[in-house]
C-alpha cells in the first residue's frame, strides 16, 4: 500500500491557499463595479471570513446582479460555494470568472480544486496548469497540479508532475507533502533511488512523518530490497505498534521473501488492527493459497469482497481458490463478478475460461480464450508500439527522418490509441516536408489526447 | 556412487527423508573450464542472458556417459584469453572426463543455445544438433570418434536473425526416421531491436534487456527427416507454424494422451506454452490452452524456461513440469488422463517458492523409491541484478523437491548437500548416470562460470534398472518409445527422449528406481513402430539393453567394473 496524502484533508490546504491568496488579490485590485456591487462584495468577503458561508454566497450573488461581468465576484461566488460543497455550482462561477478574465489566475486554481473535488482530475489539469502560467510563485498551484498529473496515473504524464513538485519545493522548501509526493511520482517513474532521496528530505523536515517512512519501504520492496524492507517496517511497528499499515507492509514483505508464516502473523496484526482493511484480507487470501490452504484462503479472500465489492483482485483469487477446491460452479460465478469489475483483464477471460472447460461447457470456455487472446493481442502490441515509438524518437533526433518515418508508422499501425506515436510521426513528417501528412498525424494525436500541443 | 557404511540406514529412506547426497565434482572429473555467455554485468539483448544447454551422451557407444556443453559468446568478440567453444568431454570411466573437443571436430564459437541427440541416420552412433542465434549446428557421429557439422547439407541451418532455442528429435510419423523440432525464441534484428535505454527497459528500477514483450516472436519448425540424409520443413504443411504462443525455449516431447504417437509442449516465455497435439497424419495442433496446461491457474502466460515430465503420481499418464520466472511458482500440470491438465502447483506444495528464477529441470528419482522426485536449477536472468540487493541474486540455489508419494513435494533442498543450495548462474541441466553407480547425477551449464557437475551419492540400498533400447523397425535409439516397469509395489512408466529440461539432452538410457524389490516382474515396451515387447523377471541393479523384436541382449553391472 502506498500511503498517499488524504485529497479530503488535502483540500482544506486548497482552500485556506485559495483564500489568503484571494484576499491580497482583492485588496490590491481596482474594483469597477458600482459602489453598491462593491459594498455587497465586501461584505461577503468579511461573512466568508467568519465562516458564514451562506451569508457570503447571498452577498456575492446580490454583487454579480449589479455587477455581472464582475470576474472577481464570480470567482469569489464559486469560491464560497466549492467550501459548502456544492462544486457544480461552484465551477459554472468559476468558468464564468474566467470567461470574464481569461488572466484571472485564482479563478483557474481555485476551478482546479473543484474538479478535483469532483473527481474530474483530467479537468483539473488545464486549469491547474493555467494558475501555474498566471500565478508562477504560487507553490500550492504547482503541488496541486503535480498531485492531478500524478493521480493520472499515466506514465507520459510523470515528468511534469515531477517538474511541478520540484518547483512546489523550491518556492516553499518546508512543504512535506511535496516531498512525499514527489517521492511517490519518482517511485511510479521506476526512480527508486530519487524516490528514497525524497522521502528523506520529509523525514529531515519531520522525522517522526509515517507516510515517508512506509513509503521507503515501499521503495525497497519495489527495488527488490526485501530484506531492507522488513527492517524499515520492523522499526516503524517499533514506534507505532499500531500501524496497521506498517504490519501490512511487513506482511507484504515477508511474502516476497517467501517467508510465509510470518507473513501471515504480520497481516493478521494488520487486519486486527483495521479490520477493513480491503489489501491485507487480500494478501491472506494469496499466501494461503500459496500454501494450499483453500479453504482459509476462500475466507480471507470473501472478507476481503465483503469490505470492498468491486474488488476485482480478490473476486478473481477467489475464483481460482475454488477452482482449485473442485468447486467449478463457484469460481465461474467468482470470476464472472471479476470481469464485471475488470472486463478488459485477459487473465480472467482465461481463468473463466478454464473453469468452464473443468464443468464440462467447452464452447463458453472457447469464447473466453478467445477473447483472452484478443486482449493479450493488443497488450502486446501496445508494447510494441511503445518500443517503435521510442526508436521512432531517437532516430527522430539523429535525424534520421526515413527510419524515424518508417518506424513510427509501424508504432500506430500496432497501437493506433498511441498518442505520443502519432505526434512524433507527425513531427517527423513536417521535418521531412510532408506537411499534408503531418497534419493528419497531427489531428490524430489531438483527437487521442486533446492535452498534446499543437505542432511549432 | 554408492556410499556404504554407517550412514546406511537399511531403510527406504534414511533419518533426514533424503536419501541422497549431490556433490560437485566437475573440478576434479576435468571439467576445468568456464562457460562464456554474454556480457558479465551487463547485458544489451535478451541474447546475452539465455544460456545454453547441457548433453549426457555416449558417442562412442562404450556405456559410459560423455559430457558436451554448448557455448556462448560476447557482442563485442571475447578477449584473448577467453576461448568460447562447444565442449566435448570423453568420460573414461573411472569418474574423470579428457576434453575431445579438437580431435572430435566439434570446436565452434557462437550464440550456442540448445543440444539435442538422436541417431538421425539410424547408424548406430549418436548425432548432436546444436541450435544457435544464426546458423545451426548438426553433428553427424562418423563412428570413429570424429564428427562432420552438416547443418546446410542437412537443411537444417538457421537465417542470420533467426533465433533457434530449444530442440528435440522424434519420429513423429513412426517412418523409423527421426524427425527435428526447433523451437524459436525471437525474429532478433540486433540493428532494430531496442536497447535498455531506449526500450525504456526497467526491472526493480534497473535498466536490463528489453524484451520478449514487443519484440517480435520466432517460429517454431518441424523437419522431417527424409531418409537420405536431409531434412524438409515441414513446419507449415505439419502446422507447427499455428501456435497461440511465441517465444519458444525448453522442448518436451511427450505422448500425454497415451496414443502411442508423440505430442510437443513448448515451454514459451511470457506466452501460452504450446502443447501441439500429434493428429497422427502428420499434422499437429496447438491444444495447450483448452488443454489446460498453457498457462498459470490465474490464467497468466508465464515466463517458461524448461520442461520436463513424468507420472509422478503412478496413475500412468506422464505430467508436465515447467520452470518458470521469480515473483512466480515452477508449475506441475496433472494430467487428468481425458487429454487435458489440472494446474496443481498449489495443492501439490509447490507455491512455496517464488524467489528463484529456474532453468533446466527434471523429473528424477533421486532415492530410487520408485517415485519421480523434481530437481531444478536456478538464476537470474539479469545480471544487474548484482546492484541490487535482492535476497535472490544473479546466481541462485538449486532446488531438489521430494515426492511425498501422496501427490504433493516437500522441499528438500537443504537436506541433499551443499552443491544443491550453493548459488550459481545455472541454465541447462542435463541428468544421466555418468558413473553407471545406479543413481541420477546432474550436468549443469553455467553463465560465465564454470559447470557443475553434481555426483549423486545414495544414502539407501533402494535398488534401481536402467534401460537402453536399441530400435530395429524403430528409429535405433527407440526415441518415443514407452516403458512400463512393474514391480511387486506397482507400476512406472517413462519415455525415451530427445532434448528436454532447459535447452539440454538427458541420459538416453531410462531409469527407474525399485525402492525395496530386488526384481522387476516385467518391462512393456511400446515401441515407435508399434511393436509391443515385454521382458519378464529381470533382476534389479543392472543396465539391460533391449533391441527391437529380440528382447534383452546384454546385461551390465557397471558398479562392479569401479
Amino acid at each position: 500500500m502506498r500511503i498517499k496524502n488524504n485529497p479530503y484533508k488535502i483540500g482544506g490546504h486548497l482552500w485556506l491557499a485559495f483564500v489568503l491568496l484571494f484576499s491580497v488579490t482583492v485588496n490590491s485590485q481596482q474594483r469597477t463595479s458600482p459602489r453598491q456591487a462593491q459594498q455587497h462584495y465586501e461584505e461577503g468577503l468579511q461573512l466568508l471570513a467568519k465562516s458564514d458561508l451562506d451569508g457570503a454566497i447571498e452577498s456575492f450573488k446580490k454583487a454579480i446582479s449589479l455587477a455581472p461581468k464582475d470576474a472577481q465576484a464570480h470567482a469569489s461566488l464559486g469560491y464560497a460555494l466549492g467550501v459548502k460543497g456544492q462544486l457544480t455550482d461552484a465551477i459554472v462561477e468559476l468558468q464564468k470568472a474566467i470567461s470574464l478574465n481569461p488572466e484571472l489566475g485564482e479563478a483557474h486554481y481555485y476551478l482546479g480544486a473543484a474538479r478535483w473535488f469532483s473527481k474530474d482530475i483530467d479537468g483539473a489539469i488545464a486549469p491547474l496548469r493555467a494558475a501555474v502560467r498566471l500565478m508562477p510563485k504560487h507553490a500550492n498551484a504547482h503541488y496541486y497540479l503535480g498531485l492531478s498529473l500524478l493521480s493520472l496515473k499515466q506514465d507520459n504524464e510523470l515528468d511534469e508532475a515531477i517538474d511541478a513538485f520540484r518547483a512546489a519545493i523550491k518556492l516553499q522548501p518546508d512543504m512535506l507533502r511535496a516531498y512525499n509526493d514527489l517521492g511517490l511520482a519518482l517511485m511510479q517513474k521506476r526512480d527508486p533511488d530519487g524516490a528514497i532521496a525524497a522521502f528523506n528530505e520529509a523525514l529531515k523536515l519531520d522525522s517522526s512523518n509515517m507516510v515517508a517512512q512506509l513509503n521507503i519501504g515501499m521503495v525497497l520492496i519495489q527495488k527488490g530490497d526485501y530484506a531492507a524492507a522488513v527492517d524499515q517496517y520492523r522499526r516503524i511497528i517499533v514506534q507505532a505498534p499500531e500501524s496497521a499499515e506498517a504490519h501490512y507492509n511487513l506482511g507484504l514483505a515477508l511474502k516476497q521473501k517467501d517467508e510465509l508464516a510470518d507473513a501471515e502473523v504480520e497481516l493478521r496484526k494488520a487486519i486486527d488492527l483495521q479490520p477493513r482493511l480491503h489489501e491485507a484480507h487480500y494478501i491472506l487470501g494469496i499466501i494461503l493459497t500459496q500454501q494450499s490452504r483453500l479453504e482459509d484462503a476462500a475466507a480471507a479472500l470473501k472478507k476481503a469482497i465483503e469490505v470492498k465489492p468491486d474488488y476485482a483482485e480478490a473476486h478473481f483469487a477467489l475464483g481460482t481458490v475454488m477452482q482449485q477446491q473442485g468447486n467449478f460452479a463457484g469460481a465461474i460465478a467468482a470470476l464472472r463478478q471479476a470481469l464485471v469489475h475488470a472486463p478488459n483483464a485477459p487473465e480472467i477471460h482465461n481463468a473463466l475460461g478454464n473453469a468452464l472447460r473443468q464443468k464440462g461447457d467447452i464452447e463458453s470456455a472457447r469464447v473466453e480464450f478467445q477473447e483472452a487472446a484478443r486482449l493479450n493481442k493488443i497488450k502486446a502490441n501496445q508494447q510494441a508500439a511503445m518500443f517503435a515509438t521510442n526508436t521512432g524518437i531517437a532516430k527522430l533526433k539523429e535525424g534520421k527522418l526515413d527510419e524515424a518515418i518508417e518506424t513510427l508508422q509501424r508504432a500506430v499501425q500496432l497501437d493506433p490509441t498511441n498518442a505520443q506515436a502519432f505526434y512524433n510521426l507527425a513531427t517527423a513528417l513536417q521535418k521531412k516536408g510532408q506537411t499534408a501528412a503531418a497534419r493528419t498525424a497531427e489531428q490524430k494525436a489531438r483527437e487521442l489526447d486533446p492535452r498534446i500541443k499543437p505542432l511549432p | 556412487m554408492l556410499v556404504t557404511g554407517s550412514t546406511m540406514s537399511g531403510q527406504t529412506r534414511t533419518d533426514d527423508g533424503v536419501g541422497v547426497r549431490f556433490v560437485n565434482v566437475a573440478q576434479q572429473a576435468g571439467l576445468n573450464i568456464r562457460m562464456i555467455y554474454g556480457d558479465e554485468h551487463r547485458n544489451r539483448y535478451l541474447l546475452e542472458t539465455t544460456g545454453s544447454g547441457a548433453a549426457f551422451i555416449d558417442y562412442d557407444n562404450d556405456g559410459w556417459q560423455d559430457i558436451f556443453l554448448v557455448n556462448g559468446t560476447r557482442l563485442d568478440g571475447l578477449p584473448p584469453n577467453l576461448n568460447s567453444t562447444n565442449r566435448l568431454f570423453h568420460n573414461t570411466g573411472n569418474g574423470k572426463f579428457t576434453d575431445v573437443t579438437e580431435k572430435a571436430g566439434l570446436v565452434r564459437t557462437g550464440w550456442g543455445q540448445s543440444v539435442c541427440s538422436g541417431d538421425y541416420d539410424n547408424d548406430g552412433y549418436e548425432d548432436l544438433f546444436v541450435s544457435s542465434y544464426g546458423k545451426n549446428a548438426l553433428y553427424h557421429n562418423n563412428r570413429n570418434g570424429t564428427f562432420t557439422e552438416l547443418a546446410e547439407k542437412a537443411g537444417v541451418a538457421n537465417n542470420r536473425t533467426r533465433w533457434g532455442s530449444g530442440c528435440a528429435f522424434l519420429d513423429y510419423d513412426r517412418d523409423g526416421l527421426l524427425d527435428l523440432f526447433v523451437a524459436s525464441y525471437i525474429d532478433l534484428d540486433l540493428k532494430t531491436a531496442p536497447l535498455p535505454e531506449t526500450g525504456p527497459c526497467q526491472y526493480k528500477g534497473i535498466m536490463v534487456a528489453c524484451g520478449p514483450p514487443g519484440l517480435t516472436g520466432g517460429t517454431n519448425t518441424l523437419y522431417h527427416n527424409n531418409g537420405n540424409g536431409t531434412f524438409s520443413d515441414s513446419s507449415e504443411k505439419s502446422g507447427i507454424t499455428k501456435a497461440n504462443g511465441t517465444y519458444g525455449l525448453g522442448v518436451l516431447t511427450v505422448d500425454f494422451d497415451n496414443d502411442g504417437w508423440t505430442d510437443i509442449y513448448v515451454a514459451n516465455d511470457s506466452a501460452p506454452a504450446a502443447l501441439y497435439h500429434n493428429n497422427k497424419n502428420g499434422t499437429f495442433t496447438d491444444i495447450g490452452i483448452e488443454a489446460g496446461c498453457a498457462l498459470s491457474i490465474d490464467g497468466k502466460p508465464q515466463a517458461g524456461m524448461g520442461v520436463t515430465a513424468a507420472d509422478y503420481n503412478h496413475d500412468g499418464w506422464l505430467d508436465i513440469f515447467k520452470t518458470n520466472f521469480s515473483g512466480d511458482t515452477s508449475s506441475l500440470y496433472r494430467n487428468t488422463g481425458k487429454g487435458t491438465f489440472d494446474d496443481v502447483t498449489f495443492p501439490a506444495g509447490m507455491g512455496l517458492n517464488t524467489r528463484w528464477l529456474g532453468w533446466g529441470c527434471g523429473f528424477i528419482d533421486v532415492d530410487n523409491d520408485g517415485w519421480a522426485d523434481i530437481f531444478l536449477v536456478n538464476g537470474h536472468v539479469y545480471p544487474e541484478v548484482e546492484k541490487l540487493t535482492t535476497e535472490a541474486g544473479y546466481s541462485q540455489p538449486k532446488v531438489l523437491y521430494r515426492n511425498l508419494q501422496n501427490g504433493s513435494f516437500a522441499d528438500v533442498s537443504q537436506k541433499a548437500g551443499e552443491a544443491v543450495y550453493s548459488p550459481n548462474a545455472s541454465r541447462g541441466a542435463a541428468f544421466g548416470d555418468y558413473d553407471n553407480d545406479g543413481d541420477v547425477d546432474i550436468l549443469i551449464n553455467s553463465v560465465n562460470g564454470p559447470p557443475e557437475l553434481l555426483r549423486a551419492d545414495s544414502l539407501n540400498q533402494n535398488n534401481w534398472i536402467k534401460i537402453k533400447l536399441v530400435g530395429v523397425k524403430s528409429n535405433r535409439d527407440g526415441i518415443g518409445a514407452r516403458i512400463r516397469c512393474v514391480t511387486e509395489n506397482g507400476s512406472q512408466i517413462d519415455e525415451v527422449r530427445s532434448g528436454g529440461s532447459y535447452y539440454s539432452q538427458n541420459d538416453l538410457r531410462i531409469h527407474f528406481g525399485l525402492g525395496k524389490s530386488q526384481r522387476v516382474d516385467s518391462l512393456e515396451i511400446n515401441w515407435p513402430s508399434g511393436k509391443v515387447e515385454t521382458i519378464r523377471n529381470v533382476a534389479a541393479n543392472q543396465l539391460v539393453v533391449v533391441k527391437e523384436g529380440q528382447g534383452a541382449q546384454i546385461t551390465r553391472m557397471y558398479a562392479d567394473k569401479k
